[in-house]
């Protein structure tokens, strides 16, 4: 795997007539097999940003993983998988069918995708809701499961959008302490959008700011609680102070 | 698109333990399953249905024309109405074959690929249930053989009863045997007898509720089509689920007298044993 180049990325919208910038002539890159989260208020650009990634979304500029062009390469070959803050899970299925759904439209034999359905439930902790519907698990547990449906097809990359907005505190310390065992057990990239401060904090290797569809800079979790930018400033005001 | 979802953790504790729970949770978590199922033996059971209601309509024409033309047809009618359902029958086996073994691993908790289940539910038990089925439809052409040779008389009756209550149940042994474990065609026989005498009261109940269908006969020929109509949707809705409850009462026989001590792999499969 190869790190994710980001060279003059522009993302435009048409909103009622009027053409808006989402993210603005943004040139950086996501480092390899790390954790990178993208921060930022909310409308600076990091679903827009993340969706560009994805495939999800046109835009102009170029993304590289490596040295090849992403647009040169299939919705498949570039190893991604996606977990959105809805993390929508088919309704009708158990959460064996949901898990195992992206590897039979993959058309994989019944047994492989037997073992790693099982085998990523049982990593995520979720073994005993394979049978079970969507509809009967908490939102956490739903989380887990839609991680699981994202880490059971093997992906390079990672791509999460605020997948803990809707979960409880604890719940989302245990998942957030998960994600990261997992990523560096299984050397997957990350990209991960959060508007929380301190999510960012205690997942990232490396922090990526955004500010109105620009890139304010990129911090280790030090440098960022060092760092004196307005911007920066601004988004620390939301971490907890020491009393 | 947002799901609904519980405000608490699903809890381990809440899986079914027994195979009585595990009927209700079936339908609760795999209700569009159990409907595709049914769509299955509905289609299965079509040629039987179709060919049972041009027979009706034979019969019911012939009784316009004459009592001696219906006096004289009524034992070729019978007999062959006998062989035909048999032959039917054959062909609704196609879809019940696939269809148990769908159920056999959703009682298991395995993951349903339904397409695959049916092929080899077809692939490994049909010719089997098919060679038992033939041996006890050899007793059910004999009876009818009898009911036609000596209409509505004890004799009649009697035949009729001896194959309800003796063949067929030890014949829906079999087939849940047979979807369940790897046995020879006299290992099926002397295990379907063995668990009919342990079970008379339950495999006599089996049969009934099964064959609920024949009291439609009681539906006069002027209602025909309400009389069909009944069973297509008896075979649709109604027939899947009780295949479903026989398989969860037949595997809990299984886990008492057969698995505990010979099959530990199946002993309780599927459910919670916490």
């Amino acid at each position: 795997m190869s790190d994710i180049k980001l060279k003059n990325l522009k993302i435009l919208y048409r909103q009622k007539g009027t053409i808006i910038t989402a993210i603005d002539d943004v040139s950086f890159t996501f480092h390899n097999e790390k954790n990178n989260v993208l921060i930022g208020y909310s409308g600076c650009g990091k679903t827009s940003l993340l969706n560009a990634v994805a495939g999800k979304i046109l835009f102009n500029g170029e993304i590289y993983i490596g040295d090849k062009n992403i647009e040169d390469i299939s919705i498949e070959d570039r190893r991604l998988a996606y977990v959105s803050q809805d993390f929508v899970l088919y309704p009708h299925m158990t959460i064996y069918d949901n898990i195992a759904f992206p590897l039979k439209l993959q058309k994989l034999p019944r047994e492989e995708i037997d073992i790693r359905v099982r085998s990523v439930a049982d990593r995520l902790d979720i073994s005993f809701l394979l049978t079970r519907r969507p509809k009967y698990l908490s939102i956490g547990q739903q989380q887990r499961a839609a991680i699981a449906r994202a880490l059971v097809k093997k992906p390079d990359i990672l791509l999460m959008d605020e997948p803990l907005s809707n979960v409880d505190k604890e719940t989302g310390e245990e998942i957030k302490k998960l994600i990261k065992e997992i990523m560096k057990e299984n050397k997957i990239t990350l990209i991960y959008v959060s508007h929380d401060i301190t999510s960012a904090l205690s997942l990232a290797d490396y922090i990526f700011v955004l500010n109105e569809g620009k890139l304010i800079g990129e911090y280790t979790p030090g440098q960022f609680l060092r760092e004196n930018n307005e911007i920066v400033m601004s988004l620390k005001q939301d971490l907890p102070h020491e009393k | 698109m947002k799901n609904k979802y519980s405000k608490v953790d699903y809890s381990k504790a809440s899986l079914p333990r027994t195979r009585r729970e595990q009927f209700l949770d079936c339908f609760k978590m795999n209700y569009p399953l159990i409907l595709k199922a049914g769509l299955i033996i509905l289609v299965s059971f079509l040629p039987m249905l179709i060919f049972s209601f041009l027979a009706d309509y034979y019969y019911a024409s012939l009784m316009s024309v004459s009592k001696e033309a219906v006096a004289a047809t009524k034992m070729v009618y019978y007999n062959l109405f006998g062989v035909g359902i048999v032959l039917f029958a054959m062909v609704a086996m196609i879809g019940i074959s696939g269809v148990l073994h769908v159920f056999r691993n959703l009682i298991w908790g395995e993951g349903i690929y339904f397409k695959e289940d049916m092929k080899d539910g077809i692939k490994e038990n049909y010719w089997r249930n098919v060679l038992h089925g033939l041996v006890c439809s050899i007793f059910f052409v004999l009876a009818f053989f009898l009911y036609s040779i000596f209409p509505e008389t004890i004799i009649a009756y009697a035949a009729l009863f001896l194959f309800a209550l003796i063949f067929l149940p030890i014949y829906f042994w079999i087939i849940y045997l047979n979807n369940t474990y790897q046995s020879t065609f006299w290992q099926l026989i002397k295990n379907g007898f063995y668990f009919y005498i342990k079970t008379i009261g339950w495999s006599i109940l089996m049969v009934v509720i099964t064959l609920i269908p024949i009291f439609v006969i009681f539906i006069p020929m002027t209602l025909i089509y309400l009389k069909y109509i009944i069973l297509l949707l008896y075979f649709a809705f109604v027939f899947p689920s009780l295949l479903l409850m026989i398989n969860l009462y037949t595997t809990s026989i299984f886990d008492k007298y057969i698995n505990k001590d010979n099959y530990s792999d199946f002993y309780k499969r599927g459910l919670n044993d916490n």
